[in-house]
């Protein structure tokens, strides 16, 4: 049984952590290449994990197999302690797995708020046929869903919430950025999974998102893996970091430590 | 779309929101419901128009002109949620046409007395089904792939109402079917049944409406745009593409019921290729994904060549032209709303 | 048995026209992942030409240049309107102008020819010879050894020039090829214009076989053409030859046991079966495009 959200209310205070997932012995081989070789990452809930490595390391194919987006040869993935592996990546994403993609994927024909809405689906008790019909109930859940949306973007102080009805495609990628997370987060996800999610931002940019990233999480008492390159971004936000080197584990501890560690500094010789 | 007034206080931009929450809890940011005073007056005179059409122009030929564009709407609007909201290149509209047409014509040409509305729901029922069936294919086909496999369908229609003499009539078709009527009251004149088609037409924008416009509509537009970004928010692509099938499908078929009723005769000359082009056609100079778009596309497609009547030969080809021009100008169509990026010039 | 033989060979003949011209189709599909919905007509419109060439007096070989011409000419016209300007942006709107263009040359088809089905006569022998109990006539002959010919010409020429190894990398990778070096634009124009010929070349044995050339062979031989395609692994020459043939005899089978009405319902049930269940072909070996 996958178990769904709960509908919330809109000013729920931090709610008690969970998001606990694991992964275990995961395989994952493209042709003749192997992305990543009997991983294994464990990630607490309600704590943001980082997961570094150089490019090509696997980084985002770890995030498209906890995703469901991309098939492994083999893994074990249990969230929460209900193992999700069987599953595809609409009923994970019910599950309470949420994600942004390296290269932010927005519903272009949308405006702001539209794209935002569309993070709601998992929450929804009304079914689509009352939302068809106006049925009272729907449209209760509709205006609450609505201010949901907006109290997200809101915590993006006003980068989003005069552009609530612009076309997404007309925002700078950094905007539009934060309209992925803050659909993301609409899910009221259990673990949020973030594909360099500053990537694109100048320095600014960044250490403002990385500021509201906490924020974010603690709404619903996720948890969170990091994918990042900037490397103080990993160390302001994560207790933990993976680092990750052609598909293996490499080293994994806190920031700080993992930064002196003579292996990890071999692997990222030459890059940042 | 214009953006609301910046506000450099964030909680004066949540307060705005809530309150406008609150007045008005369907506010929908939909174009086409934006200004309501100006709606409400266009609404007012169109209907008075489409309700005294008959008296307002009431030549045999601007009647049937009108009851051929009425036919038409629940083809294209259905057409364009499968292609335009829904984005399944879909082209043998036909086929749910003819099974719409011909559930219609052998139920009352074999049963005596068939109650029409009764036949008029099969229709939609059966084509409905057909769409159903043709969804699942489709979900395993990339967009090309699809165009081709709904063609092949539309000709297997065809073929197959061409040979079944027993059912469909053969090529020579159904004949002798009964007048629309409703509780012993048969629609006789052409004025009349502009009504039925009328009432039919409205009801399926209704519905249509109803549907784009509710969170359904936006679930379907999202596995449009992004499959992927869909799925991560628990949205079931599966779902959305069916869904689009049976809708546009039934539609289809109720054109099909007011094609037999409207005709008398039911042949699958009426239901080949050239029919699916012509509404799909109608669909990409409209314009995808736009109720009104569907509607525009049905009446320039069949009015116009009426208007210009010395053209009528090269209808087909003007299309053409027209719909090239269009790809490069604006290949949304005339009202269509964002499904295709704009066009990058190399 | 040897009713069965006939139709046999009926359908071997017909189905090497279907061949011919799915080869064309192929031929394009595999280098750019683009169906030429056009293709059809181009075979239709070029062998009007090759019968209006004849009844202004040209002599049959001379006339089958013209067209043949004429098709290549019209393959590369289509593709610098229709496609080229295209060439990135989404699905919907290539296929969207190859439709559009097929109306136009069917309505031009239409106005200059008339829609009634016209004759064909051409110099070939129409009589036949019996060969152990199968009617062959000199038409199918003719047709095979055509067909015979050509596949093995352009295998020659994928394979072992440099043309064909130009065409092999822009299938591969067109970007890759790109820069390479590879006259990319260049290339795919030559191969609209093979398609475009061969195509013709099929049209006109078609219209010799069946004596008769009518607008709506344009919409049918695509759909015939994608669907041998398909069947024999779309992007894939040899797999276009065996579908063609295959679908030829399929149809004279259908014709002669069942009946010829629905020869169509039986086509393109063939086709949505393989698309859904065998999309890469018999040979398992063509190409999808993504989803």
């Amino acid at each position: 049984m996958i178990p769904s959200g709960p509908a919330r209310a809109t000013t729920a205070p931090a709610t008690a952590a969970r998001g606990h997932l694991t992964v275990d012995d995961a395989y994952v081989a493209f042709g003749g290449i192997v992305a990543l070789d009997g991983l294994s990452i464990d990630v607490p809930a309600g704590v943001i994990t980082g997961v570094i490595g150089p490019n090509g390391s696997g980084k985002t194919t770890l995030i498209d197999v906890i995703s469901g987006a991309q098939r492994p040869g083999r893994a074990s993935i249990v969230l929460d302690g209900i193992s999700v592996g069987p599953h595809g990546a609409r009923l994970r994403a019910r599950a309470g797995i949420a994600r942004t993609f390296q290269h932010v994927r927005l519903f272009d024909s949308m405006t702001v708020l539209e794209n935002a809405l569309i993070g709601g689906t998992r929450v929804y008790q009304s079914g689509l046929t009352a939302a068809m019909l106006r049925l009272p109930r729907s449209r209760t859940e509709e205006a609450r869903q609505r201010q949901a949306a907006v109290d997200i973007l809101a915590i993006f102080g006003d980068r989003l919430l005069p552009r609530l009805d612009h076309p997404v495609g007309t925002l700078s990628y950094a905007n539009r950025r934060r309209v992925e997370i803050a659909r993301a987060i609409m899910l009221e996800p259990r673990v949020l999974l973030l594909d360099e999610p500053t990537a694109g931002m100048n320095p600014h940019e960044s250490f403002e998102l990385a500021e509201q990233i906490p924020g974010l999480l603690q709404r619903y008492g996720c948890s969170a893996v990091l994918v990042e390159h900037k490397v103080d971004i990993v160390v302001q936000l994560c207790k933990e970091v993976y680092v990750l080197d052609h598909g293996q584990l490499l080293a994994h501890g806190n920031p700080t430590t993992v930064q002196q560690d003579p292996k990890v500094q071999e692997a990222f010789l030459g890059v940042d | 779309m214009s953006g609301k007034d910046s506000k450099d206080n964030v909680a004066d931009l949540r307060q705005d929101h809530a309150r406008a929450n609150e007045s008005s809890p369907r506010r929908i940011p939909h174009a086409y419901l934006r200004k309501p005073l100006a709606i409400g007056a266009v609404a007012i005179v169109g209907a008075s128009l489409l309700a005294g059409y008959p008296w307002l122009f009431g030549t045999p030929l601007m009647l049937q002109i009108a009851i051929s564009v009425l036919i038409y709407v629940p083809l294209v609007v259905g057409q364009n949620i499968i292609t335009g909201n829904s984005g399944q290149l879909s082209m043998g509209h036909a086929a749910f046409y003819a099974v719409g047409a011909y559930c219609t014509g052998i139920l009352v040409t074999r049963l005596d007395g068939f109650p029409a509305l009764a036949a008029v729901a099969l229709a939609i029922v059966g084509a409905g089904l057909l769409g159903l069936l043709i969804g699942f294919p489709a979900l395993r086909v990339s967009g090309d792939y699809l165009f081709i496999l709904t063609i092949g369908l539309n000709l297997i229609v065809v073929s197959v109402a061409t040979q079944w003499e027993a059912a469909t009539g053969g090529a020579r078709g159904l004949t002798r079917i009964p007048l629309f009527s409703v509780g012993g009251y048969e629609f006789r004149t052409p004025e009349d049944f502009y009504y039925v088609v009328l009432i039919a037409a409205v009801l399926c924008v209704g519905v249509a409406a109803a549907v784009l416009s509710s969170r359904f509509g936006r679930l379907l537009e999202a596995a449009r745009d992004d499959r992927a970004a869909a799925e991560a928010c628990g949205v079931s692509i599966t779902g959305m593409r069916l869904s689009a099938f049976v809708i546009g499908s039934s539609m289809a078929g109720l054109s099909g019921a007011m094609f037999a009723y409207n005709l008398g005769f039911v042949g699958p000359q009426s239901f080949t290729l050239q029919q699916s082009l012509l509404i799909f056609e109608m669909v990409i100079i409209g314009g995808l994904a736009s109720i009104r778009g569907s509607i525009l596309g049905a009446i320039i497609l069949v009015a116009l060549p009426e208007a210009l009547r010395f053209l009528q030969d090269y209808r087909l080809g003007l299309g053409g032209v027209i719909i090239l021009i269009l790809m490069v100008w604006r290949p949304n169509g005339l009202l269509g709303k964002g499904v295709v990026a704009p066009l990058v010039k190399s | 048995m040897s009713e069965f033989g006939q139709q046999l060979l009926n359908g071997l003949a017909a189905g090497s026209i279907y061949a011919l011209l799915a080869v064309g189709y192929s031929l394009v599909y595999g280098l750019l992942e683009l169906i030429n919905f056009a293709h059809g007509h181009v075979y239709m419109v070029g062998t009007f030409v090759v019968l209006s060439s004849m009844l202004a007096g040209f002599p049959f070989a001379f006339a089958l240049v013209i067209g043949m011409g004429f098709g290549a000419l019209l393959g590369v016209l289509i593709e610098r309107v229709a496609y080229r300007p295209f060439r990135g942006a989404n699905r919907i709107i290539p296929t969207v102008s190859a439709v559009a263009v097929t109306l136009i040359l069917e309505n031009v088809a239409a106005q200059v020819w008339g829609p009634a089905t016209r004759r064909f006569d051409t110099p070939l022998p129409t009589s036949a010879i019996e060969i152990l109990g199968l009617r062959i006539s000199w038409i199918q002959v003719i047709v095979l050894a055509v067909t015979a010919v050509i596949a093995v010409m352009l295998y020659l020429m994928v394979q072992y020039t440099s043309w064909g190894r130009n065409v092999r990398a822009i299938r591969d990778d067109m970007q890759s090829a790109e820069l390479v070096g590879v006259p990319v634009n260049r290339i795919v124009t030559s191969v609209y214009a093979l398609g475009g010929a061969l195509g013709v070349l099929a049209g006109v044995l078609f219209a010799a076989y069946y004596d008769s050339v009518y607008v709506s062979m344009g919409f049918y031989g695509t759909l015939y053409a994608f669907t041998a395609a398909v069947i024999g692994g779309i992007g894939d020459l040899r797999g276009a030859f065996i579908g063609g043939v295959l679908l030829g005899i399929v149809q004279a089978l259908t014709a002669g046991y069942i009946s010829s009405g629905y020869m169509d319902a039986v086509t393109f049930g063939l086709l949505i079966v393989f698309l859904v269940f065998r999309p890469l072909g018999l040979s398992n070996s063509g190409q999808v495009s993504r989803v």
